[in-house]
Order: structure tokens, then C-alpha cells, then sequence
């Protein structure tokens, strides 16, 4: 076993990688991470080139996916800030034990990468062909108490302006749907692409009419038009989609004047809906009435996305609510203000679902 | 974390801030495998490449090592090493030369890990994202398998004191499981090298049974899995070896009394996540911290499968307790901060700072009316704590 090649090249010393850790170095805030979805061709790899290649002044690593966990590991690039060339590293996933491990090889992986890297402001997971993010949002949404080096930050569907008409009304069985469904309804930022290639002459209407359709779909998701996604950074990242606390979404969720139900426009039946209840509700109620509802399907609802401002009795902060799928969590954030209108209002984006069944047991929920 | 100043070239001995990339990969120590310059190093390389000649050997067991065959373990188990790898370590504690696998006889009905480390079924079971609701058959041979495991372990406790190995514990886990016809299971379940675990002071869980001869003043958990009659009993208990001082007795008491606490909750309708609030208040309660990062788990035909529960606060675990489910309620509690370190063999956990950390597990039953322990403690069982035994 005579080794008769030349040398190799030495490597510089640096601290030593560990496969698994809680709290090698400390962070002091945690890295967003993006998940990026999107049909072959709708220009996603576009949009990560574009930010990948764009001078930011930030500096970002893209996670390919494009192996899987059976291979182990996951190609990453990174652009080395303002000038610097893309660097290819690759992320080992702690393969193993993971049965009795709370944190999934996947964020151990990112984690690592931000130990290894000296500074990095943002983190783009590139999922090729999945049709549902919802688990590797469940996988990466992980509990404060963590308090890891990564946060899920918000999941972006990129849509082809072009094509997503067609894709939304493929021949579906009554137990699936096209992925394009899917995308939408668990998507925070929608982007609509390749809007110049729809015909100058009735663009504005068909625009305005395919945004329609995608709100009809997810109304909570906020849309942005674009052309081979070139898309404004500040708008897709750092938009703590997650963070219970986060001013902008219990805005838009109190602003009373916004219809947020939908018709049902299509046969696949995935829609947004929004309830309200003036009177405040006891929050222990309210959380056996979501558990029914998420975790023993009462109902036959199938609900993806979840998000509500709660006004919880003999409290004064409003407590907000988020879930994805089973994967659930009522906070308290902030007092209510003086001029504010305390209510409760709760927005469902999902399959199957009836207003009147949700609002009618929401209402038993009431403190007496 | 080490001085990186204080590496000198192996060849000319000024500093270094280089290192050969094959050490790194072999994870063979910076000291012999550090160089000024690429020079030095291409210098060096004729005589430096037996290094790692020397370590592939130990790998395929050619070994050259005078101590029969003894080695430090790598890689979660799937290679070895002669020579103590390098790690900034946290405690006192150090890793020591691990013996050669075990044998079991041919009789004994093995999980599918056993022959190639890799427990594909449950890696593939549904089991993994639904909590299964045992029927009768099933549950009763829990209830054999979780008694012989608790038989299992009491054995262990008997034999700990000052001056025996960790190894010798293990010896003593893997012939009793045998002998009453079971099958060790951790031994290769991922390419876990022995039949235990036995984590001792700063050590979390996951410690992997060594020569290291236990001392006056050490806590040491044992932790042990049994497969019998196609089903999984697990279990684990922190042992006091000799006299310990006032901090460790206090600490492990803290940790028995959280799992005491968390079983006492288990009913139909509770909540998995109440589970965290109940030992994070309590450890709180004594100053102690929660270890995050490793959570109970559901068991039965399958070592670890649904549910995941964790023993911190305020967590988003999914799901409520159902009569028929069986599961693991198994809290770490450390006497400094939460934080968790690996060591390099890809096993052991141990504290960020170096201070004790404590364990209990029981494997629950949830029954009609609330809980039955699989492996609650015999009459026969050593007197090992004395808030127990008045």
C-alpha cells in the first residue's frame, strides 16, 4: 500500500468542524434561511443566479438539493462578498442516529456552514422537484429554545407568468393536486416571472387576473412581478416569515378592510379563508380547537398554512398564532394598542375547508 | 479552543500554520501532521506519509499496536485509530482504547443493523411521523423484554465501583442481555461499537464503553436497550462510584425527580410538549439546565420512531398521549449550561463547559387511565440511591 504519489497540498489550520453541536461558536442572530420552489423553467435557478451573481454587498450560500440525503452530502455556493468569486463547498449531512436528535441532519448541515464560514448574512435552499415544502419547513422551523445559528426565514415559489394557467388546471385526481397548487398555497413571497412574455395588449388584465387567482389561492402570500428575476433582495430576504413577533404580518392581519376570504375558484378546492370573532376566547380552548382541527383532522379539513391574531381573555397582549401542517404555536407579542381594535382574526389556506363549520366552533371558544 | 500559535513544524520547528490534509481527513494528531511552510512539508513527506500507513493499518486491524488490539474509536464506530485524536476538550475526561467487538451467538435473533450498521426498516418505517397504538400481543412482550432490561441493568449497577472499566460494565450488559436470550441493541446500531452506553461525569449520553477505570468521586450512567421477542426495552440510570461530592449528589437526585415528575403527567390527552415544561421547571427550580438537543422517542418493534419529545419548555412537539402507545421519557440535566459538544469518535455528547450532566430513562406504557413503567425498578434492585432507600 506504498503511497508513491507527490505530496498533496497542505492546508491551512483552522478550528476544527464538528459533525454535530449545539453552540461551538456563538451566534448572536441566526442566519435566515429561504426555501426557494418553483417548476423547472419558471426561472428559479435563474433568480438564485441573480443573487449568486448581483452585487449586494451580502454575502450568500445556496443550497443546491440536489442529492438528497441518500448521497449525504449537498453541493453549496457561496459569492464571496462585494467582487469574489463563487465558492463551492460542499455540506456534509450527519448521517445516523438521528432518531433521538431534535434538530434534522439538514439543519446541523446549515449550521455547520455557518460555523465554517466567517460571516454569512442569508441562506437560499434550492429544492429541485418538490412538490410540497411543508416538511422541510416543519424541519426547519425550529423552537426559540433552540436557539440555533439558522432560521427558517419565509419559502418563495417562483411562477412563470407564461405558463401558470396551464399548470394550474392540469388533469388532477380528487386526492392531488398539481404542484403548482401546493407551491402557492405555502409560499410567503410568490414570484410572478417572465411577465414580459405575456402579450403587450391585455398584459395588465391577464396580470392582474393571474394574481387574483394565486391570492384566491393563499391571499396571505405577497406578489411580486418580474422579469428573469431580477427582483429586488430587500424584498425576498430578511422577511421573518416565522417570527411570531414580526410587526408587518400582524399588521396586514388587523387591517380590517382586507377581504381575505376567497370563492373557491377552482376544482382542486385550495383556498384561503378568514374568520372572525369580536368577543375574546379562552386560549385553552382555542388550542384544543386547533389540535382537533390539525392534529386529529376533525372536519376532514386539510389545512397547510395557518395564520390569526388572537384576543385572549384576561390578557392585554395580543397573541398571535402560526401553523404549517401539524406544526403549531401561539405566542403573546405585544400589548394591544389603545386604538386598536381587539379581535380575533384567524386566516386558513388549505383543502376542503368550510367557513361556516370553522367559525362556528371557533365561536364556542368564547371565555364565558 | 487550542492556540493555533503554539504548533510547530514537525520538521524545522518554527511556528506552524499549515497541516498535511491527509491527517485531517484521517483525523490523526495536528502535532505530528503540522508545517511551516509547503516546503517543510514537501520536504517531510517521504518520512511523514507512515503516519498515515501506520493508522490505515490500525484500521484494518494489521495492527502494529502493542495493546492487543485496543483502539480509539472514530468515525460513530466504522473506523479506529491508535493514537488519542485531537479535540479542545471541554472537562477532565478523555477518551481511552475501546475493545474489539464482542461476539454473539448464532441462537440469538438479531435487528437488521447487526450485520451491516444500518437499521434500514426503521429508517424507512411510517413509524417514524405516526405513533403507533400497540395492540395486546405487542404490548405484552414489551413488558417481557422491558423487565429483562431492567434485569440487564440492575446487573450493571451491581458491579460499579472505583476501579473497574467501563468496558467491564459492558462486558457484564452483553453477557447477561445473551444469556437471557436477547440481543444487545445498541451494539452496531450505526456502527455503535459496544452493547451500552456509558457516560461518566461531563459526558451527556452516548458514552462508548472504554478502559478508562471509573474513579472515587465519578458519576457514571449506564444505559442499556434490549431486543427480545421483536421488540425494544430501553432504559438508563446515573450511578454514584465510591463517595461523590454534595454538587453530584444533588444534581442526580434533580435529574430522578424530573423523570419522576414527567412520568407522573402521562395520561390519555396530554400533550407530548407538556412533557419539557414539567422537567424544565423543575431543573430550573434547582438551577440546573436542560439538555436540548436529545429528546425521549417513541419504541417498539422499532429502537427510536415516533414520537420525538422534548424535555425543554415552550417546544412545538406534535400531539397528545393515547392508551396503547409506548415511549421513552429520558431528561439530561446539566449542572452548568445546556450546550452540548461531540467528541471526534462521532458519539459521545458532553457539556459545552465541562461540568457533571445526569440522566434517567424509563420506557412508559400509556394505559386507559394514565401510565404503567416498562421498566420501573425491582425489589431486587441495587440500593444505589438514598433518597430512595430511607
Amino acid at each position: 500500500m506504498e503511497e508513491e504519489e507527490a505530496p498533496p497540498l497542505a492546508v491551512e489550520i483552522e478550528q476544527p468542524v464538528e459533525p454535530y453541536s449545539s453552540g461551538a461558536k456563538d451566534i448572536d442572530v441566526p442566519v435566515g434561511v429561504t426555501v426557494i420552489t418553483g417548476y423547472l423553467g419558471s426561472g428559479k435557478s435563474t433568480l438564485v443566479n441573480h443573487i449568486l451573481n448581483t452585487q449586494h454587498g451580502k454575502r450568500i450560500a445556496v443550497i443546491l438539493n440536489e442529492f438528497g440525503e441518500e448521497i449525504g452530502v449537498e453541493r453549496a455556493m457561496i459569492n464571496e462578498g462585494d467582487g469574489g468569486a463563487l465558492v463551492e463547498e460542499w455540506v456534509e449531512l450527519a448521517n445516523g442516529c438521528i432518531c433521538c436528535t431534535v434538530k434534522h441532519s439538514l439543519v446541523q448541515a446549515l449550521e455547520q456552514l455557518v460555523q465554517r464560514k466567517e460571516r454569512l448574512d442569508h441562506i437560499l435552499l434550492e429544492t429541485t422537484g418538490l412538490a410540497n415544502p411543508a416538511p422541510l419547513a416543519s424541519v426547519l422551523w425550529l423552537d426559540d429554545q433552540l436557539e440555533s445559528a439558522v432560521k427558517l426565514d419565509s419559502i418563495i415559489t417562483v411562477v412563470d407568468a407564461k405558463n401558470l394557467r396551464f399548470q394550474l388546471s392540469e388533469n388532477q385526481s380528487s386526492s392531488s393536486f398539481p404542484e403548482a397548487y401546493l407551491q402557492i398555497a405555502f409560499a410567503d413571497v410568490v414570484i410572478l416571472n417572465k411577465v414580459d412574455l405575456v402579450s403587450p395588449e391585455g398584459s395588465k388584465d391577464f396580470l392582474e387576473e393571474l394574481e387574483k387567482e394565486i391570492h384566491s389561492i393563499n391571499s396571505l402570500a405577497s406578489i411580486i412581478r418580474s422579469v428573469r428575476s431580477q427582483v429586488d433582495l430587500s424584498m425576498i430576504l430578511d422577511c421573518r416569515a416565522y417570527d411570531a413577533t414580526h410587526a408587518s404580518h400582524l399588521e396586514s392581519l388587523l387591517e380590517e378592510s382586507r377581504a381575505l376570504s376567497t370563492q373557491d375558484l377552482h376544482d382542486s378546492g385550495v383556498r384561503t379563508l378568514c374568520i372572525c370573532e369580536q368577543q375574546n376566547v379562552d386560549l385553552e380552548k382555542v388550542r384544543l380547537w386547533l389540535e382537533e382541527i390539525l392534529w386529529e383532522k376533525k372536519y376532514d379539513m386539510d389545512v397547510y398554512r395557518c395564520k390569526g391574531v388572537l384576543s385572549v381573555h384576561s390578557s392585554n397582549q395580543l397573541h398571535t398564532l402560526q401553523a404549517v401542517r401539524e406544526i403549531y404555536e401561539i405566542v403573546a407579542t405585544r400589548d394591544w394598542k389603545k386604538e386598536e381594535n381587539q379581535m380575533n382574526k384567524i386566516v386558513f389556506i388549505g383543502h376542503n375547508l368550510n367557513k361556516n363549520v370553522l367559525a362556528e366552533s371557533f365561536r364556542a371558544c368564547v371565555a364565558c | 479552543m487550542a492556540d493555533v500559535a503554539t504548533l510547530s513544524c514537525a520538521r524545522c520547528s518554527k511556528p506552524a500554520n499549515l497541516q498535511c490534509p491527509k491527517c485531517v481527513e484521517l483525523k490523526l494528531p495536528r502535532e505530528a501532521a503540522a508545517f511551516c511552510t509547503q516546503d517543510c512539508f514537501k520536504a517531510s513527506w517521504s518520512s511523514h506519509k507512515s503516519v498515515h500507513l501506520k493508522a490505515k493499518q490500525a484500521d484494518l486491524g494489521m495492527g502494529t499496536s502493542d495493546s492487543e488490539g485496543w483502539l480509539y474509536c472514530l468515525k460513530k464506530g466504522q473506523s479506529r485509530t491508535p493514537k488519542i485524536p485531537y479535540f479542545d476538550w471541554t472537562g477532565t475526561l478523555r477518551p481511552y482504547p475501546i475493545s474489539s467487538r464482542r461476539m454473539v451467538p448464532a441462537h440469538i435473533v438479531l435487528p437488521d443493523w447487526a450485520a451491516d450498521g444500518i437499521p434500514t426498516i426503521e429508517l424507512n418505517s411510517d413509524l417514524q411521523r405516526v405513533v403507533e397504538i400497540k395492540t395486546p400481543d405487542p404490548i405484552e412482550r414489551m413488558r417481557e423484554t422491558c423487565l429483562i432490561a431492567r434485569k440487564v441493568l440492575d446487573a450493571a449497577a451491581h458491579v460499579v465501583r472505583p476501579g473497574i472499566t467501563t468496558d467491564e460494565i459492558d462486558r457484564v450488559v452483553h453477557d447477561v442481555t445473551i444469556a437471557a436470550g436477547g440481543y444487545p441493541s445498541p451494539l452496531n446500531y450505526h456502527f455503535f461499537p459496544k452493547s451500552c452506553c456509558t457516560s461518566v461525569n461531563e459526558v451527556i449520553c452516548h458514552g462508548i464503553p472504554d478502559a478508562r477505570i471509573l474513579e472515587d468521586g465519578d458519576i457514571v450512567n449506564v444505559d442499556v436497550t434490549v431486543y427480545y421477542k421483536g421488540v425494544h426495552g430501553d432504559l438508563n440510570e446515573t450511578y454514584f462510584v465510591g463517595n461523590v461530592d454534595e454538587e453530584s449528589r444533588r444534581l442526580v437526585q434533580c435529574t430522578y425527580e424530573c423523570l419522576e415528575k414527567a412520568i407522573s403527567i402521562v395520561k390519555p390527552g396530554m400533550r407530548f410538549r407538556e412533557v419539557g415544561e414539567v422537567v424544565n421547571r423543575h431543573a430550573s427550580m434547582s438551577g440546573l439546565s436542560v439538555v436540548k438537543s436529545i429528546c425521549g422517542h417513541g419504541i417498539g418493534e422499532l429502537f427510536h420512531c415516533a414520537p420525538n419529545i422534548p424535555h425543554y419548555a415552550r417546544n412545538k412537539a406534535v400531539g397528545v398521549m393515547k392508551a396503547g402507545q409506548t415511549f421513552t421519557i429520558e431528561p439530561m440535566i446539566n449542572a452548568g449550561v445546556w450546550r452540548d459538544r461531540m467528541w471526534p469518535d462521532g458519539w459521545t455528547v458532553v457539556t459545552a463547559d465541562g461540568q457533571r450532566s445526569a440522566q434517567f430513562e424509563h420506557t412508559l406504557l400509556v394505559t386507559e387511565t394514565g401510565v404503567e413503567v416498562l421498566t420501573a425498578r425491582l425489589p431486587s434492585s441495587p440500593k444505589v440511591f438514598p433518597w430512595l432507600d430511607a
